[in-house]
């Protein structure tokens, strides 16, 4: 062997460790978050007598045992990956989506309109119905962005605020012309027309080819903001604004357009929950993906591809709880207690520090 | 004679292996108006932190009335009877000058705040030594002069028997700082003993009874202000081994690239003018040194013809071009400026992004990097890895996080972006400022050599750099261009005295005008 | 004034004094420089505390207080996870929110209650004797629950706390520029406990309020926004106290005039969305106003 072959050898040896540091790097918080919320739900498990493996194990079972349970877990996959990928292509730009709901239930109202009250052939239908409610979506966004770019206003607030307004509005809409005459109790819109429903794609469950369109989206924008000149500026607007606006990057709008593509896949969620899951508009049809996209972000650790697996672990608890309502007669709370523990503290970045001064300690004695 | 109030003996304070203060010996008189003088980084503002508690030094010890002490934190400087008004000012703003005078200690009784008594304390503190201040005024609608009587307020109602101030007429208008110079004396007749910060020799001149000069982390001269000049405090100041060596100076120039016709910019509160009627023109051909001590309006001058600041009057032409009020850092790029700023930190860099990533910016737009609204890999990378092997970046790895290098290599990485489109305007602000001499060097290089086709404008306080590179200098002080001279017109000490604010005695250069 | 006005008022006052005891005391945190979106979970965990711990010891009042002591710690929690472990206040307060949905479901299901459980002590109205004899609104402002009651003095006590205080001067101080009042010797993360504490406590009153003082009884979700509300009455009203409790008792009435307009068939989904446009337009202006100052260089 030459001289520099093994210098070449060395070289990427050091890199594949460093890129194996990298990784590790960003894989230390989800996994110390992941892991006190699966001790904070097993305390509470232990106290009310139920051994926790017990529940993993239904988890697991219920979510990937069947057939049924693995297209329930990528049922729940599809809209949780784009739900990700809306709070991460926020995070990238240094913005924060609160009002990721609000953006999905426009494009929810949006996409069943769309899906009711035109009349398109098969196949066109259902995509005119999910590129309706994202522009839904990225128009709600647009409004918080423009406020933040022109006015300073806190996207946080205002786009959580505008939230509740799109509750409203849709809500006033569908109650005053859409409404299905023969539903009682709930308010839902009349069904979607049988063109643009979404058919499921397996034989059991409700998978629809939205999985693809989830994958494919992360997939897509992972290179868009890696190899596109305007992900870069994007990139580099979130990392530091101030070097951005000096390097002559135009930031103001680097951040409405992100905060809008962001507001766009919200609105494709929506849209495929309208005319997939639902096949109408109904009332706070979503159960909190807005919550579970941060979950699922922040799980990804600022890696746009990193949101399939994260959104793909969320639907394996998603669809898990069920089982687990089902045999061990618990609610799925006590998913809802496991995710919002890891939220509370994946952010603790001196968890980490606090961490390794207690590991430092046990291994001191 | 009487024990000093303060003494230092042998006080050497390191940063890593940055040796801030190297066995500093200092004595404060009781009563005293003492002034320190040197120029940026020279361990002024180091040693006086040294004293307030702030630092802990490593070696040397401190001496108060003669007994020795550890000043451990703020708290401890404050119980031996030592105050610091910082130069920027630790005030609340929604609060009101009382409430910020007595925040460390409210009166109270029955855990009321007795806002009556604390007003009349303050209103009789300010008296006593004459600082106009509104004691129910909030501080966000006080100027920049009330709030720093207000800050030294703060620091005397804590009973200080010596208050330290850390340059404190840098932010005042010429009035104001005469005015906080009678106040200073007022302080000095009441008992206390002052020890203040400054660049001004003017201020030194007429108020200090005692004055010490710092170097590079040394005292390098002490002694009453009555037996001493400005010129001999500048000579102190500067060095004498620092006078012009001799260079190439450049007298071909050609067209005209930035011309600045009566620019002036107000800041955006409530402080003073920031630029006053400058006008200045930079040249191909030419590197044109801006010097002045910082904070007198360089920073603005160069964010304005960078496209970061709108002058709030006067004209700006790049090239001829009017770029009025509607400028961006986007246009002034595509005129062909080049920046690299101040702070490559907060600015310069992306210290989170790889390395890559800051290489590329800026050509990220054009090819070959870009492929219309693709970044073509390959070139991206072969242009990073150009830049570091021609300016020597170290580690070279371009996948690492900007902020695994060293200062040093930090601005070189800067240097090395902004110089690497030919760029024919290139604004370079305290471009060796904490970098070490070997890549100062470097970078001194490259910006002579860049001299045949682009103008450099140059914004230092050092003043070696200044007159090591300048073909043409100007000296702003205040906002204003003091003069503009030739180097060979110049030497370190008249320099130094046109920086503190003094009109040069003899040999003086063409005021004014453009030369 | 007719019978409809007196009652609009009525039910305005109701529903008003949850908001106003968790938005005052969540502009406390805001005002020690947190900005606390916990309010909602809080709440919610403060309404299922009250009518557990009641109807376990059988007295609405030691209920209420062991359900102000709970809230207080688990607000700590938060507070020790942003304070001491430096995580970001948003998200956390999002896993904070969630915790509360998913915990207090948790522990209906774990004795054996599916949606909700009924309380067996509630708060009473209380009459007050000469009040309640004023024609019309007498009834009105006589009538209330001792927590409404209480929700009113918050207003006087936090002018006085936060403005003649050296306590509240401190905690302004703290807020405003954290180094500053580390400078003057106030100890800031002391005083950010104390904030976060404060809250922990009225989001209970708030919880309690809407637990005790309406229904007797404790349901899925029973919040049901109203700490988003409040939370938006903060932000509104700049948490300063004044403000706040008119953005507070506004936000009721807005709430009251939807239950009653939906009687007249009118969209009260429309006007549900009132406070959240009137934040949006708040945040406008204000970023209006301070354009406006950055153009003009004042």
């Amino acid at each position: 062997m030459t001289v520099q072959s093994q210098m070449g050898n060395l070289a990427a040896e050091a890199r594949a460790r460093r890129s194996l540091a990298r990784a590790w790097n960003a894989l230390q918080m989800p996994v110390i978050a992941t892991v006190a919320g699966l001790f904070v739900t097993s305390v509470l498990l232990v106290c009310i007598e139920v051994n926790p493996l017990d529940v993993y194990a239904a988890l697991l079972r219920g979510a990937l045992g069947s057939l049924f349970g693995i297209s329930s877990t990528l049922r729940w996959a599809t809209p949780l990956i784009l739900a990700g990928l809306a709070v991460s292509i926020g995070f990238k730009a240094g913005l924060f989506n609160a009002g990721l709901s609000g953006q999905i239930y426009a494009g929810g109202f949006v996409g069943s309109l769309i899906g009711f009250g035109v009349t398109l052939p098969w196949g066109l239908h259902p995509v005119a119905a999910i590129l309706g409610g994202g522009l839904a979506g990225a128009t709600w966004a647009f409004i918080p962005a423009i406020m933040r770019r022109y006015l300073g206003a806190s996207e946080i607030v205002t786009s959580l605020m505008l939230w509740y307004v799109a509750i409203g509005i849709a809500d006033f809409l569908v109650r005053q012309f859409f409404r299905d005459p023969t539903s009682a109790a709930f308010l839902m819109s009349v069904k979607v027309a049988p063109s643009a429903v979404l058919p499921s794609i397996f034989p059991v469950g409700n998978v629809s080819v939205m999985i693809f369109v989830s994958i494919g989206a992360a997939i897509l924008l992972a290179h868009f903001m890696a190899r596109s000149v305007a992900g870069y500026e994007i990139r580099m607007t979130g990392a530091n604004p101030a070097f951005a606006h000096y390097s002559g990057v135009p930031i103001g709008r680097r951040m409405v357009l992100a905060f809008c593509l962001s507001g766009f896949l919200a609105g494709m969620i929506g849209a495929s929950e309208s005319i997939g899951i639902n096949q109408r508009f109904v009332s706070q049809f979503d159960p909190g993906f807005g919550f579970d996209g941060f979950l699922v972000a922040l799980l990804a650790n600022g890696s746009i591809a990193g949101c399939i697996p994260a959104g793909l672990f969320l639907g394996i608890l998603k669809a898990g709880g069920s089982e687990i309502e089902r045999t061990l007669g618990l609610s799925k709370s006590i998913i809802w207690i496991l995710q919002g523990s890891i939220i509370l503290f994946v952010s603790a970045n001196r968890l980490r520090g606090y961490l390794a001064w207690f590991i430092g300690r046990l291994r001191g004695r | 004679m009487p024990t000093p109030i303060i003494q230092l003996i042998g006080v050497t304070k390191r940063f890593g292996s940055f040796v801030a203060n190297q066995a500093i010996d200092l004595t404060i008189e009781a009563g005293s108006i003492h002034a320190i003088v040197g120029e940026n980084g020279a361990g002024k503002s180091t040693l006086m932190k040294t004293l307030a508690g702030l630092h802990m030094p490593e070696e040397g010890r401190i001496l108060l009335r003669g007994e020795e002490v550890m000043l451990r934190n703020p708290e401890a400087a404050m119980r031996h009877g030592i105050g610091m008004v910082h130069q920027h000012f630790s005030l609340i703003d929604s609060l009101t000058v009382t409430e910020n005078v007595v925040l460390s200690n409210p009166p109270q009784r029955a855990g009321l705040f007795l806002k009556r008594d604390a007003e009349r304390q303050v209103k009789e503190l300010a008296e006593k030594y004459g600082l106009a201040v509104d004691p129910r005024r909030r501080i966000l609608e006080c100027r920049v002069g009330v709030q720093q009587r207000a800050e030294i307020l703060k620091a005397l109602y804590r009973n200080p028997e010596v208050l330290i101030l850390d340059e404190p007429t840098a932010v005042l208008t010429p009035q104001e700082a005469t005015t906080l110079m009678e106040n200073l004396r007022t302080l000095r007749d009441r008992g206390k003993t002052i020890i203040f910060i400054t660049h001004k020799l003017q201020e030194v001149m007429s108020i200090a009874d005692r004055v010490t000069v710092m170097r590079a982390g040394r005292v390098v001269m002490e002694t009453e202000t009555a037996r001493t000049s400005p010129n001999a405090l500048a000579v102190a100041m500067v060095g004498h081994e620092l006078f012009a060596k001799p260079r190439q100076v450049q007298r071909e120039v050609g067209q005209t690239l930035v011309e600045l016709d009566g620019v002036s910019c107000y800041s955006d509160g409530l402080g003073s003018t920031r630029l006053d009627n400058v006008s200045m023109s930079l040249r191909i051909g030419e590197v044109l040194g801006v010097a002045g001590v910082e904070g007198n309006g360089q920073s603005e001058l160069v964010e304005i013809i960078t496209g970061l600041r709108h002058p709030s009057a006067g004209a700006l032409r790049i090239k001829g071009v009017n770029v009025g009020r509607s400028s961006s850092p986007a246009e002034m790029r595509r005129l062909g400026v080049a920046h690299v700023p101040e702070n490559r930190i907060s600015t310069g860099l992306a210290t989170t992004a790889s390395l890559l990533d800051n290489l590329v910016m800026g050509a990220h737009r054009s090819a070959p990097v870009s492929r219309g609204v693709w970044i073509d890999q390959g070139a991206a990378r072969n242009r990073a890895k150009t830049l570091i092997r021609e300016f020597d970046v170290r580690p070279g790895d371009i996948d690492a996080d900007a902020e695994s290098l060293s200062g040093g290599n930090m601005q070189k990485a800067i240097v090395a972006r902004e110089l690497s489109g030919d760029p024919e305007i290139i604004v370079v602000a305290h471009p060796t400022r904490g970098v070490d001499i070997g890549a100062a060097e470097f970078i001194y290089d490259q910006l002579l050599s860049r001299r045949q086709k682009a103008g450099v404008l140059l914004v230092s306080s050092d003043l070696d750099e200044i007159l090591r590179l300048s073909d043409r200098i100007v000296v702003m002080y205040q906002g204003r261009v003091m003069v503009e001279a030739l180097p060979e017109d110049l030497t370190a000490e008249t320099l130094g005295l046109l920086m503190a604010g003094m009109q040069a005695g003899k040999g003086a250069p063409r005021v004014g005008d453009k030369a | 004034m007719d019978i409809l006005t007196v009652s609009l008022i009525a039910s305005t006052l109701v529903a008003a004094t949850p908001l106003i005891w968790a938005a005052m005391g969540g502009l406390v945190s805001h005002q020690a420089g947190l900005f606390n979106f916990t309010l909602e979970g809080l709440m919610l965990f403060g309404a299922f505390f009250s009518v557990l711990f009641g109807t376990l010891t059988g007295n609405v009042w030691i209920g209420i207080l062991l359900s102000g002591c709970v809230c207080v710690l688990l607000s700590l929690i938060w507070g020790w996870i942003v304070i001491d472990l430096e995580a970001d206040q948003i998200i956390s307060a999002l896993g904070f929110i969630l915790l509360a949905q998913g915990g207090t479901v948790f522990m209906l299901n774990a004795m054996g209650q599916g949606g909700g459980i009924f309380s067996l002590v509630q708060l009473n109205p209380i009459k007050i004797p000469l009040v309640h004899d004023i024609p019309l609104i007498g009834p009105v402002l006589s009538n209330q629950t001792a927590l409404t009651y209480l929700s009113w003095l918050l207003l006087p006590l936090f002018l006085f706390a936060l403005y003649r205080t050296p306590f509240g001067l401190s905690l302004r101080a703290t807020g405003e520029r954290p180094e500053a009042a580390e400078a003057a010797g106030i100890n800031v993360r002391r005083m950010r406990y104390i904030s976060v504490a404060i809250t922990g406590f009225c989001c209970a009153m708030a919880g309690s309020q809407l637990a005790l003082g309406l229904l007797a009884m404790f349901t899925d979700n029973m919040t049901a926004g109203r700490g988003i509300i409040a939370f938006a009455a903060v932000i509104f009203g700049l948490h300063r106290p004044l403000q706040v409790f008119l953005v507070a008792l506004f936000f009721g009435f807005a709430g009251a005039l939807t239950d009653r307009l939906q009687g007249f068939g009118l969209p009260s989904e429309l006007l549900l969305t009132l406070p959240y446009v009137l934040t949006v337009l708040a945040l406008c202006v204000a970023g209006m106003q301070s354009a406006f100052k950055r153009r003009v260089g004042a």
